[in-house]
């Protein structure tokens, strides 16, 4: 009997805590489970038989065993929306470095070109390599997203 | 070799992506001889401690600092997207900073592209038998590219190989999400799509003291078997 509860719950456990962060659903959801935790506690404390009876009923031989059970799948949701949640900030991060570098970059370059105006001629035609990045400014507004978008 | 490459030909304008992490002592070397044949090479400073930003400013390359480390895949897409933004080149390269790499192939690289009007060339260890390697290296190397083939529209002869050529087109598709040490089987799994036209060519590198003592000691073919694996089962479940 507590194999078809397991089972299940190991599952659903893994793909929920993988699931999207940032649906006001899933912040629900873990408001919820919080909340219930509490509860199964202090039940759980209260009155150490009703875990018993619990246990009975799916098939356990003791109410230890159906808490060990549970906090099993607990931490293995835990793990999983740590590691989600740990995976979302470090892409975060990376953008956010890529773009102050990119951003400096560009400050440089465009400094240099005032600083420094366009060399002569010949030089300019023997490179084959044309800069013309350097003093267009960025069209696209890029550097705003990441202030603004996540 | 490099001399008759740039007196031939009228090279089309590439810029050569260059991820650069603790590299002082040779970076400018490197970057300096891919200058002086007319490429614009854009050194991505990935945090590095050392004084490799100062060596890359002397150099002649365009500079990107991370602020901090980001891993080699951050590097490559940061180079990407500053390749885009900061030149017009028709090609984009990437190239290892260790002296590894030759130039002679990379220009060998874009006269193939040229001809054969590919979208992507890959530099391979084992078209020839340039590259002179340990037998467990190539055997690790073997399973991680039969690994990697599975399923792929291109079958390639070398998985794991830095020294690459895309064309602007490919380069602005490139979006790596891993930052980390799964971003070269992630690239070549954009690469190989089966709408680009790609090619392999022999190239030939280097493990010289420097980038035996620095980089890739055999256990990190481990790590890179690794992530592949980790990166297979994590897309197929995505899938």
């Amino acid at each position: 009997m507590i194999k078809f509860l397991l089972v299940p719950a190991v599952i659903l456990a893994v793909v929920l805590s993988l699931r999207s962060r940032h649906s006001l659903r899933g912040q629900a959801r873990r408001k919820i489970f919080a909340g219930l935790t509490v509860i199964a506690g202090v039940v759980a404390v209260v009155s150490p038989g009703i875990p018993q009876r619990l246990a009975d009923l799916v098939g356990v031989d003791r109410g230890t065993d159906l808490l060990l059970y549970v906090l099993a799948v607990v931490i293995i949701y835990s793990v999983g929306s740590n590691s989600a949640r740990f995976r979302e900030q470090e892409t975060g991060l990376v953008r956010l470095a890529r773009e102050v570098a990119l951003a400096e970059c560009e400050t440089r370059l465009i400094a240099g070109a005032q600083h420094f105006p366009p060399r002569p001629g010949p030089h300019a035609q023997s490179d084959p390599v044309v800069h013309s990045g350097p003093v267009t400014p960025p069209a696209d507004g890029s550097s705003q997203e990441v202030v603004s978008g996540r | 070799m490099v001399e008759s490459a740039s007196a031939a030909g009228r090279l089309p304008a590439t810029a050569v992506v260059m991820p650069v992490y603790n590299e002082a002592t040779v970076v400018r070397g490197v970057i300096e001889e891919l200058v002086g044949l007319g490429f614009t090479v854009i050194a991505v400073d990935d945090g590095s401690s050392d004084r490799s930003a100062d060596e890359i400013d002397a150099s002649g390359a365009i500079r990107v600092s991370h602020p901090i480390n980001l891993g080699q895949g951050g590097a490559l897409q940061t180079g990407f997207e500053a390749a885009l933004r900061f030149t017009d080149a028709k090609y984009v390269a990437t190239f290892d900073a260790d002296g590894q790499h030759q130039a002679a192939d990379l220009l060998g690289m874009i006269a193939k592209a040229e001809e054969g009007g590919y979208d992507v060339v890959l530099g391979s260890r084992f078209l020839d038998g340039k590259t002179e390697m340990s037998a467990l290296r190539r055997l690790v190397l073997k399973t991680a590219t039969k690994v990697f083939n599975r399923g792929s529209a291109h079958k390639l002869t070398d998985a794991h190989n830095g020294l690459r050529l895309v064309s602007r087109d490919v380069a602005a598709r490139i979006n790596l999400a891993f930052a980390g040490m799964a971003h070269a089987s992630e690239l070549e799994q954009i690469l190989t799509q089966s709408i680009y036209r790609l090619t392999e060519y022999p190239v030939h590198v280097l493990y010289t003291e420097y980038s035996r003592s620095k980089g890739q000691p055999l256990l990190n073919s481990v790590n890179i078997l690794g992530d592949i694996l980790a990166h297979r089962v994590s897309t197929w479940r995505r899938a």
